[in-house]
């Protein structure tokens, strides 16, 4: 059997360490579909909507309050 | 009353195309936009107005439309998020199977919701305003991007290069040259990792090669893993971070690197020397639209081929389970256009010429089978899309069929009465699969493919020993030339892309044998 000698098993031993800082997949720079990111951003775009909405139909919900108080 | 304006149909037609975009700004042009875009508006606006003529009203018209365009354009994103929480192996699905669950519960969504917006007899003036707003508000975020990345990271390419820029190519010498070909197979892996992690022998194509006369490097390595970074590299016979100022340019822009392949020293310097130039592109970004060139030929519009963008839009679509149906032929045609333009080209006295063939052979989307069977893979991305892994007897088969046509291409090429220059050299290993330590790892990104005809042989030095850095400084000064040959290394870009480590000293040791 091929002995591995203590320089060759530090530089494994290196590498090792290196790797999971260097694996890469960004850097291969394929275009990439951000299935993440879109739905990021349309829970924003339905956040706008809510607020829109309450916007729109304030006066209605105020309507509806002040006439349940009385 | 004031009238209800319905734009919520057209921004969610452009949303998901300027999302993509806004999404890899960095590494695409505005042109790749502008026909899907049109597309999507047309489509659009014709679909409205005929629903709007048949529901008798415009506003419900929009709803409909507008529900049919998030189904359409958000089911790939959804089936891949999916397939990131289940993936179709765990499930132990087949991938039309697996569709075909996603595939309803959506159709019966969209029939549901289409009925309640035909049916209804509330006013929908409020309900189009939200949405309207809604749909601005997914498109100005995307825009906000785009415009960010505009403003703060596109550079000029002035700025991207350390070195001085010529403005043009002076012709000076003579053309008592030979024709250079320089024939890229993308991530065509060496001998020794083919051997080692694969156990997969090349010897065949190998011994053909040699018996025409050709070198092969046994142990070559490129100084990159990813062909952003190999082919400006290569093509400015340098590192990268000697040829891009890269305290000024985030390395992740792979815009400021397609600019850097594009107006490279190699053929500006066979444009001196009375060269033309003929570029065989493959569609990828990184060799398309090169500077200096006399003859595009296989580019996308020759080929009617799909740019990597239109492919990943499509990709996200509801055509995303008949993708590879729809569209493999075009893309098996590109790759054969690459094969057959090399064939083609005829030994012309006039001048010499160089020939500059990137092939997106063996690596991914597999569509060949080893004698050039179309197969169906179920994907036509570049990349590892996580729902189809690596699968080492497709990518075996499409190198067998590389193979082949290189054994057609080779015995044109040097039936010739005046020999060329062939060099055949992949810009990285097979890259995928798995590794167990550092140096697997390192033989499957790095090692890659190189063999080299030289008809001068007494003028060949080194090349089998050096790396892609050197080739064309070899080469340069077997036509006259005086460059300095670089000490060769490897690098490893870091996942945020800022950073490169030398890792040379991995690839000379330890022994692959150490390992058994």
């Amino acid at each position: 059997m091929v002995k591995i000698s203590s320089r060759i098993k530090i530089q494994i031993a290196a590498i090792s360490l290196l790797l999971p800082a260097f694996i890469i997949s960004d850097a291969y720079a394929y275009l990439d579909p951000g299935s993440g990111s879109i739905v990021i951003q349309s829970i924003i775009g339905a956040l706008v909507g809510v607020g829109i909405a309450i916007k729109v139909y304030w006066e209605k919900v105020k309507m509806k309050f002040y006439s349940i108080r009385k | 009353m004031k009238k209800t304006v319905i734009f919520h149909p057209f921004l969610l037609a452009i949303f998901p195309i300027i999302f993509l975009f806004s999404h890899n700004v960095n590494n695409l042009y505005a042109e790749e936009i502008i026909l899907p875009l049109l597309y999507a508006i047309s489509g659009t606006f014709l679909i409205w107005i005929v629903l709007g003529f048949i529901l008798k009203s415009r506003i419900k018209a929009g709803f409909v439309v507008s529900l049919g365009l998030i189904v359409f354009f958000s089911y790939g994103h959804i089936f891949m998020l999916l397939n990131t929480y289940f993936p179709i192996e765990d499930i132990k699905l087949d991938f039309l199977s697996y569709h075909l669950i996603l595939f309803i519960p959506v159709l019966v969504l969209f029939a549901l919701g289409s009925y309640y917006f035909i049916r209804t007899k509330r006013p929908l003036n409020n309900a189009t305003k939200i949405v309207n707003f809604i749909a601005a508000s997914l498109v100005v975020i995307s825009l906000v991007g785009i415009g960010e990345y505009y403003i703060t990271e596109s550079y000029s390419l002035d700025q991207i290069q350390n070195i001085p820029k010529e403005s043009s190519v002076q012709i000076t010498e003579s053309n008592n040259f030979p024709d250079v070909y320089y024939i890229i197979l993308d991530a065509y892996a060496g001998s020794l990792s083919l051997q080692k992690m694969e156990n997969y022998d090349n010897s065949d194509f190998l011994d053909f090669l040699s018996k025409k006369g050709f070198h092969i490097a046994s142990e070559s390595f490129s100084n990159y893993q990813g062909t952003r970074f190999s082919i400006p590299s290569t093509l400015h016979m340098n590192y990268i971070q000697n040829t891009v100022d890269i305290k000024n340019i985030d390395l992740n822009d792979g815009r400021a690197l397609i600019e850097v392949s594009r107006d490279n020293p190699v053929f500006k310097n066979f444009k001196s020397k009375g060269y033309t130039i003929y570029s065989i592109e493959s569609g990828s970004v990184h060799t398309t639209n090169m500077n200096n060139v006399d003859f595009r030929l296989c580019t996308n519009e020759d080929t009617a081929s799909q740019s990597e963008f239109d492919s990943l839009l499509i990709e996200t679509t509801i055509i995303n389970p008949i993708q590879t149906k729809l569209f493999s032929d075009a893309n098996r045609e590109k790759i054969l256009c690459g094969f057959s333009e090399l064939f083609r080209m005829k030994n012309n006295n006039d001048t010499p010429k160089f020939v500059f063939a990137h092939i997106m052979l063996p690596h991914r989307p597999y569509v060949f089978g080893p004698t050039g069977e179309p197969i169906d893979s179920g994907s036509l991305a570049l990349r590892d899309d996580g729902i189809h892994k690596w699968n080492v007897e497709r990518y075996i088969g499409q190198l067998e069929f590389a193979n082949l046509k290189m054994k057609g291409v080779i015995e044109k090429l040097t039936q010739v009465e005046e020999p060329s220059i062939i060099i055949i050299q992949s810009d990285h290993g097979m890259r995928e699969g798995e590794y167990k330590n550092g140096y697997e790892f390192m033989l499957r990104n790095f090692n890659n493919f190189k063999a080299y005809y030289f008809p001068d042989e007494e003028k060949n030095v080194y090349f089998e020993t050096t790396t892609p850095v050197n080739s064309f400084r070899i080469l340069f000064n077997m036509l006259g030339d005086e460059y300095e040959l670089l000490e060769d290394k490897a690098y490893v870009v870091s996942k945020k892309g800022d950073q490169l480590e030398d890792v040379t000293f991995a690839l000379k040791k330890p022994n692959p044998e150490l390992l058994d």
